[in-house]
């Protein structure tokens, strides 16, 4: 994982960054453009790389990068660029799934909190200011004591490591929509609570989540692949990015390679989401501003 | 795989015995001048990388159980580094016409560290607690073979019995899992032993305090002066101390040794022993680990591998040359049996380049299995299924088990490497033989390591009968070899053994296991004792 | 002072639910874990019989249901007992404070390098010019997407194996925390640049600026001397949820550098399903969240003199 920080984890107990004077126009575009490869290499890796990631070729292996592999060779003779290519689809899912279901988790919870009286209210969300209290990475190796190893543990606790910042911010947002006009006037006119909570309710809360997730989204591919670096999330030989950097590690002094591009690509995936997410972000707040 | 040999698995030949080749230099290895001797003092601090499960040698089957009570309990016979057999606690001994007697005559001047003295009665007490029920011994029992029962017949004159005549007894009766403790030591319980708290023996150290997860502690014996003629010192031991730590990461222990936090680490992995002799203030001491190289063992009784055509095929599918090329850093050596070249006469070196890599015939036995179809990975299939081949591992997967995985890919065979951290389940697994293949190694300088690993009573749910396998010859080929007094003639039997394992392809040996041990330059005398693991005894230290 | 004792005994209160919310989540969430934990106190020793099993059982308590295990958990956590660790076989607070310092070490530094180099970095890039501005915000942007993992790595081969500058694993040696440190402070300094550099932005464009460079204070003396005072508050608060968090930090660096500490511990107790242990370090993670929370008021108080009244602490 990267340095827990507040814009990834959206945990709330810290302000939001904003970085003053950065304004990415062309940037955004050059990150879409970056974004918009990483997610074909993701969806269609043979573009990119046609050998499996898989194939080894024991004679060839700790080969430095050059024209015949561009990436180099790994400790079993795997081309390090066709490892990357394949992997990216792995690195994306667990940071993209587990935002999703972060996002979920967090919108039950925090409805919940919201429509609840008093007691449950104070109870949800104490319950999340105690999470919050544990690191998340922390928090992510417990999940994945009780889920176990692999992508769907990796996966489950990273979504949970989100899940309690967010749901502080869906339930702010949805006591800001409950007191809303709108809403009073359809408490007033008796429409059924659930139906509120379906048609009002949860849409607001959902836009401003929606682009706290896409801020994070970087961060969740990030925490997801320090998981399977700790050997928790991917298990070898998927070519998982995390994964490759553990097994790449006990070669740091033969062979960089194997460990680095890995970490560049990762790199590369993480900035280029959050440029996009903070355009996404300056975006809607300009609007809700104007 | 509950006794793997964990520790020298990554390990690596850089040149047999670097260091003592090094030390005969001179000078220090920090430039100041070095020759001053042999040194009484000091204290040595050495890094394993795993932590025995149970301490007690007469219950564990862990070799590195054997290692660290090594200092602490010695045996009535010793095996020197070269494989053979002389005094120690046991001052003579002579075997009977059939072989089925042994008769010990004691030295009379060993005692405990607790201060009793040893004679026959501790010697049979130590016996009877390994054949105990309750100790529940996972492999000093099976060394004992077909023990029948001991006599005392002297103060210091025992007679060991057996049902058949038994030749592995003596070198069995030198490793540690046979070692002799304090009979008072024995009544504190298998709890007790196996928390390597009450641990009294005879020898050069006395067990100090253990810290579990971390260390423990060892000071010298001051009254030792009964070591084998062989040991490479007499009298006490040189150092005043020695600690063992526990560092199961290989960067970690590695890193510990080269910042100089410890003195010598084992299991130096073959990525980072370049870094580490490259340095002038360390060397590698490496060996040959006699016994059971790294197999694989195929299950003759799994759905998958009681057809003999797939399990040849899975043997011939692996380049292990290629493997054991870049896996070791081109300083492994690839196995042709399941012995170790440097198995005290029992390799058969015939069965070198008899059963080469040929991924074309693989593919042809495959073929006539019935393996014909192709999966969208390109595993084969057979009546829609996939050929998978299903590995329980304790832990993580090895790096060499990740190259065959790789390499039995290119034939079409999915090699399922199963990853599991509890113990429990594999060993579970294990036992109702719920799998195709086991890779295990198993170190012990005397040939009838094969009778652990073929005989039909091995197969029990305690046994390490991997294969599964149950050929009448194969016992009878075993009985013969224990019951000959000639080396020549247990060796042939032995050979006989060997081809039997790899026609029938119920093994594929891999690799053979190298002892790596990074040494501080300061460190002297250490040396890698017939098991190849280091024996403290006269190593010593510069003084800082 | 009724007013100061109300102050501390409703931070004390809210502390202390903090932690008890934080050890019951760990709690249950350790007693969901499918299979047995008797598996994991025997380890690989699979020799155990079931009469020792069941021993085990009633030596860890359990063998009790779910509820009386709970309140002895919380009798014994009230009590600074956190139980034996299934697979050390010592006490759970033993194995912590014995790795309590190296991780401490490390965050401490990691915490005052990033401080100085965000200050440092923040007073230098708000100048007038935007340039600088840009850059050390692109560099920000790369350094906060940079997982530590990997900056661990990338430091490692640089600083160790390339030029050969600095130790590769722990050691006495104090240059072996420089890599870790930096490890760690990089992107907490990359957070919070902005953050400071934005207060003294803010403030230097107050009045009390002008008169300060009317005055003819310097412009590095006014940035530092004014500026940044007003720039604290935020990253004050920043800085400390960041000390908060480090544990987590740790646990990646620790391994990346082959450190000993808590982060190493909590690693291997996950391994080995050790839950005493995991469940100690949640609390021991929850409490330092909440002691760091109170130091960082304390210290508004002191940046801001008008804190002070509302908390009384200048009445003591």
């Amino acid at each position: 994982m990267t340095t827990e920080q507040p814009v990834r984890t959206g945990r709330s107990t810290a302000p939001t960054q904003r970085v003053p004077g950065f304004r990415p126009r062309p940037g955004v575009l050059l990150a879409a453009a970056l974004l918009a490869l990483i997610l074909l290499a993701a969806l269609v890796p043979s573009l990119f790389a046609d050998g499996s990631p898989t194939d080894t070729d024991p004679l060839n292996a700790l080969q430095p990068p050059g024209s015949e592999h561009w990436f180099g060779t790994d400790q079993l003779g795997r081309d390090v660029f066709t490892r990357v290519v394949h992997g990216t689809r792995y690195s994306l899912a667990i940071g993209a799934a587990a935002t999703g279901c972060g996002v979920a988790l967090a919108v039950l919870w925090g409805l919940a909190a919201a429509l609840s009286g008093r007691f449950g209210n104070a109870l949800l969300m104490r319950v999340a200011d105690a999470l919050l209290a544990v690191p998340g990475l922390l928090l992510a190796l417990l999940v994945v004591l009780v889920v176990g190893k692999g992508v769907t543990g990796a996966t489950a606790a990273v979504a949970v490591g989100l899940a309690p910042g967010f749901a502080r911010v869906v339930r702010a947002q949805a006591l800001l929509v409950r007191r809303s006009g709108y809403v009073e006037a359809a408490v007033a006119i008796g429409v059924r609570r659930s139906l509120i909570v379906l048609r009002h309710v949860l849409p607001n809360t959902l836009a401003p989540l929606l682009v706290l997730a896409t801020v994070t989204l970087g961060a969740s591919v990030s925490t997801g692949a320090a998981l399977s670096y700790l050997g928790l999330g991917a298990q070898p030989p998927t070519p998982e990015w995390g994964a490759m950097l553990t097994e790449g590690q006990g070669f740091l002094e033969q062979a960089w390679w194997i460990a680095f591009f890995p970490g560049l690509l990762l790199v590369t995936t993480v900035v280029t989401v959050t440029v996009l997410g903070r355009h996404a972000q300056a975006r809607s707040e300009g609007r809700s501003a104007a | 795989m509950r006794s793997r040999r964990t520790a020298p698995l990554e390990a690596v030949l850089l040149s047999v015995l670097v260091l003592v080749g090094a030390q005969a230099c001179g000078p220090g290895a920090d430039g100041t001048p070095g020759g001053s001797g042999p040194r009484t003092g000091g204290h040595l601090t050495y890094a394993v990388k795993k932590e025995p499960d149970c301490w007690d040698p007469h219950t564990s089957a862990q070799d590195v159980t054997a290692f660290v009570q090594r200092p602490v309990f010695d045996s009535l016979v010793y095996q020197t580094p070269d494989g053979e057999l002389e005094p120690w606690l046991a001052q003579s001994w002579r075997t009977s016409e059939d072989g089925e007697v042994y008769t010990f005559t004691l030295r009379q001047d060993v005692t405990f560290h607790d201060g009793t003295p040893l004679d026959a009665e501790a010697v049979k007490a130590n016996f009877d607690h390994v054949t105990a029920k309750g100790t529940r011994s996972q492999y000093a029992a099976g060394l004992l073979g077909p023990y029948q029962g001991t006599t005392v017949t002297g103060k210091y004159q025992l007679e060991v019995r057996f049902e058949r005549p038994y030749a592995p007894f003596l070198q069995a009766l030198s490793t540690t899992y046979l070692g002799i403790a304090s009979p008072a030591s024995l009544k504190a319980g298998a709890d007790k032993l196996c928390s390597g708290t009450d641990s009294v023996g005879s020898g050069p150290f006395k067990a100090g305090a253990y810290l579990r997860g971390q260390q423990r502690q060892y000071t010298r014996n001051p009254d030792y002066h009964w070591a084998p003629e062989h040991a490479g010192h007499s009298g006490p031991a040189m150092l005043d101390s020695l600690t063992l730590r526990f560092i199961a990461e290989d960067t970690t222990r590695v890193g510990a040794l080269t910042s100089g936090q410890v003195s010598a680490i084992d299991a130096v992995p073959a990525n980072q022993a370049p870094m580490v002799s490259r340095d002038p203030h360390f060397g590698i001491l490496t060996m040959d680990v006699p016994g059971v190289v790294d197999t694989f063992f195929l299950n003759t009784r799994s759905e998958l591998f009681s057809d003999v055509r797939v399990r040849t095929a899975f043997q011939r599918a692996v380049d292990l040359d290629a493997i054991t090329k870049s896996v070791f850093q081109g300083t492994g050596t690839r196995a042709w049996s399941p012995l170790a070249p440097s198995t005290p006469h029992s390799y058969d070196a015939a069965l070198e380049k008899s059963w080469p890599f040929d991924r074309a015939l693989a593919g042809r036995l495959l073929d006539e299995a019935g393996w014909t179809g192709r999966d969208a990975q390109g595993y084969r299939t057979k009546d829609g299924r996939t050929l998978t081949v299903v590995a329980p591992v304790y832990g993580k997967p090895s790096l060499f088990s990740q190259a065959v995985q790789g390499d039995l890919k290119k034939s079409g065979i999915r090699l399922d490497l199963a990853a599991s951290t509890d113990a429990t389940e594999v060993a579970g697994r294990l036992a109702q033989g719920r799998y195709d293949v086991v890779e295990t190694s198993w170190g012990r300088a005397d040939g009838d390591m094969l009778s652990h690993f073929f005989l039909t009573t091995e197969g029990s749910a305690t046994g390490h009968n991997f294969s599964r396998v149950s050929d009448p010859r194969v016992d009878d080929w075993l009985r013969r070899a224990q019951a000959s007094q000639s080396p020549d003639e247990r060796a042939a039997n032995y050979a006989e053994v060997q081809r039997w394992a790899l026609d029938q392809a119920a093994v594929v040996p891999a690799y053979v296991v190298k002892a790596a041990v990074g040494v501080n330059r300061k460190v002297h005398g250490l040396r890698l004792g017939s098991s190849a693991w280091p024996e403290f005894y006269g190593a010593w230290t510069e003084a800082r | 002072m009724p007013a100061l004792l109300r102050v501390v005994v409703a931070r004390l209160g809210a502390a202390a639910l903090v932690v008890w919310g934080a050890a019951s989540c760990a709690f249950l969430a350790l007693h969901l874990i499918p299979g047995d934990p008797v598996n994991a106190i025997v380890g690989s020793n699979s020799l155990v019989g079931d009469e020792q099993r069941a021993e085990v059982r009633h030596h860890y308590g359990l063998d009790q249901p779910l509820a009386v295990q709970y309140l002895r958990y919380l009798l014994r956590l009230a009590h600074g007992d956190l139980g034996d660790s299934y697979q050390l076989q010592q006490p759970v607070s033993s194995v912590l404070s014995a790795q309590f310092r190296p991780t401490a070490e490390l965050a401490l530094w990691a915490t005052l390098v990033a401080v100085a180099l965000a200050v440092a970095v923040a007073v230098l890039t708000s100048g007038r010019s935007r340039l600088p501005r840009r850059v050390s915000a692109a560099i920000e942007l790369v350094v906060v997407s940079t997982p530590s993992f990997w900056l661990g790595i990338v430091l490692l081969t640089v600083f160790s194996f390339r030029l050969g500058w600095l130790p590769v694993s722990d050691g006495d040696d104090v240059r072996s925390l420089v890599l870790p440190v930096a490890t760690l402070a990089l992107p907490i300094a990359a957070v919070l640049i902005p953050v400071v550099r934005e207060g003294l932005l803010r403030a230097l464009e107050q009045p009390f600026a002008q008169t300060a460079r009317a005055r003819g204070l310097a412009e590095p003396a006014v940035r530092v001397r004014h500026g940044l005072r007003h720039a604290a508050l935020p990253a004050l608060t920043l800085t400390g949820w960041f000390t908060g968090t480090l544990l987590g930090g740790a646990v990646v660096v620790e391994d990346v550098f082959a450190r000993s500490g808590i982060g190493r511990v909590t690693l291997q107790a996950v391994e080995g399903r050790d839950l005493p242990v995991v469940q100690g370090v949640v609390a021991l993670s929850a409490v330092v969240f909440v002691a760091v929370g109170a130091l960082i008021e304390v210290l508004y108080v002191l940046v801001d003199p008008r804190l002070r009244e509302g908390t009384g602490v200048t009445a003591a």
